[in-house]
């Protein structure tokens, strides 16, 4: 099966989480198409419309309807909001398959905090992908004397940093030329990494992982450093000062990290103060930036030094 | 003989209808007793397992007292349908055919009223939907097993009375 039939697939995988009347208008968009599609996207009076690399293309002309939105909800979450009770108050659904559908609309609140939506406006079903071979060429610049180095995967939103950060999680996991399987453990909030479901990863993530789905990242970075043993820890986005200060610990128990941030580029890191001390820290030595021109995804490997504080 | 033997008939046939009678009483407390632990069930697992509605639906139709299991296996087995429609229509047909259950109107419509509330809320307003059926239910269970207590002994004479008069009109 070629990448390309993969990717398709997923896509069809993704489709399923809509309903029957949406899914066929889904279903128009040909073969290469699904093959690059990122999100389906419903908006409530709006056709259904899909995500490419060359941006949003509407599918049919009959708009997406409220009802259809609900039943969207019901069948991302099985029907059952008691179960994705956290994801919901956090505007997104994780599915089986690692697809995940985020969601727009008017919120209840509960103790001043967003608790669920009263009514959804629309909904981006983010398709899980698998890109086999897009770290390859980074691979070795990651290593220094033999020994993989704490790596930050930075760009903005929707540019690939699950992507790549699950694919380098299941090369560095797995044994190569390179290096012997590392002992990874995978913390994993949203369960978008390894898409965890009946306790078997849907994603593959590698040889010699071992899966925290959803644990909050501080949390779970201090229980995989207690639990298991690990030689690195790998998370997605780092959000909060729980996030950086369980990184840093982990970096001074001698454990390497590989992690991603919301950042367009370096200025952007230094004007956060969330990641200024970890910058001054030294605690990471690689930075990757995602740069997507003309449709394509670009990787950029940076060294850390002294300039970057 | 066939006198004696066809009174005797007639005696078993209208006995055998007051005892029917008494079976469809004492079923309908059995079936309402069952409904009430099962929704109790529904309740934990819900509520504080948080368990998704599939698992419950799965776990009620091995675990629930025996005459309610068969609603929960067509829910449980109505879910494949979800896209197409709604968990509340779901919901709303795993009640109307399950006709074994002898359900009346009221109970009928207060279990199909679930269906709105059921997966689709937070858990408190799961909790409330699913503690308010139960006290109604309970209610109705009071007032059958009064109608239970109550009737059972009037089939019971009436079966044989009956049973009994068109004998000796017939002798």
């Amino acid at each position: 099966m070629t990448d390309t039939d993969r990717q398709a697939d997923r896509y069809r995988d993704a489709a399923r989480l809509l309903p029957d009347t949406v899914r066929r208008r889904a279903f128009l968009l040909e073969d290469r198409g699904r093959a690059a599609a990122e999100e389906l996207r419903l908006r409530v009076g709006q056709p259904l419309s899909v995500l490419l690399p060359e941006g949003e293309r509407e599918l049919g002309v009959e708009t997406v309807t409220g009802r259809e939105l609900s039943l969207l909800i019901e069948l991302a979450t099985g029907a059952s909001a008691q179960s994705s009770r956290r994801e919901l108050a956090s505007g997104y659904i994780a599915c089986r398959g690692g697809h995940r559908v985020g969601l727009c609309g008017s919120v209840y609140l509960e103790n001043g905090h967003m608790a669920g939506f009263s009514a959804c406006t629309s909904a981006a079903v983010r398709i899980a992908r698998e890109k086999r071979g897009i770290a390859d060429g980074l691979l070795p610049g990651l290593f220094r004397g033999g020994q993989f180095r704490s790596t930050l995967i930075c760009a903005p939103p929707g540019a690939g940093k699950t992507t790549l950060l699950r694919e380098l999680v299941r090369v560095l996991a797995s044994p190569s030329r390179l290096c012997p399987a590392y002992r990874v453990s995978l913390c994993d909030e949203r369960g978008e990494l390894a898409a965890l479901w009946d306790g078997a990863p849907q994603l593959d993530v590698g040889e010699r992982t071992d899966i925290l789905d959803g644990c909050p990242k501080g949390e779970a970075v201090m229980t995989v450093l207690r639990a298991m043993n690990p030689q690195i820890v790998a998370l997605d986005e780092i959000t909060g000062p729980a996030d950086t200060a369980a990184i840093t610990q982990a970096r001074n128990c001698g454990v390497a990290l590989l992690a991603s941030a919301h950042a367009g580029c370096l200025d952007d890191l230094r004007a956060r103060p969330l990641y200024r001390e970890m910058l001054s820290g030294g605690v990471f030595e690689n930075f990757i930036f995602i740069k997507r021109t003309g449709g394509q995804r670009e990787y950029q490997l940076t060294k850390g030094d002294s300039e970057l504080c | 003989m066939l006198r004696w033997l066809g009174a005797g008939l007639v005696i078993l046939a209208t006995g055998s209808m007051g005892l029917h009678g008494i079976a469809r009483l004492r079923r309908r407390v059995s079936v309402l007793e069952g409904l009430i632990v099962s929704l109790q069930l529904m309740e934990s697992e819900i509520c504080t397992r948080m368990a998704p509605t599939r698992d419950v639906l799965e776990l009620l139709s091995r675990e629930a007292p025996p005459p309610v299991r068969g609603l929960y296996r067509r829910a449980w087995g109505g879910l494949e349908a979800l896209g197409r429609c709604s968990f509340y229509t779901i919901w709303k047909m795993a009640v109307e055919k399950s006709t074994e259950l002898e359900l009346r109107r009221e109970e009928t419509e207060l279990m199909t009223s679930l269906g709105l509330s059921l997966g689709r809320y937070d858990v408190r307003e799961q909790a409330q939907a699913l503690g308010r059926v139960r006290r109604r239910l309970e209610a109705m269970l009071g007032r059958a097993r009064e109608e239970r207590d109550r009737d059972s002994r009037l089939h019971a004479f009436f079966g044989l009375a009956s049973g009994l008069f068109a004998a000796i009109i017939l002798l």
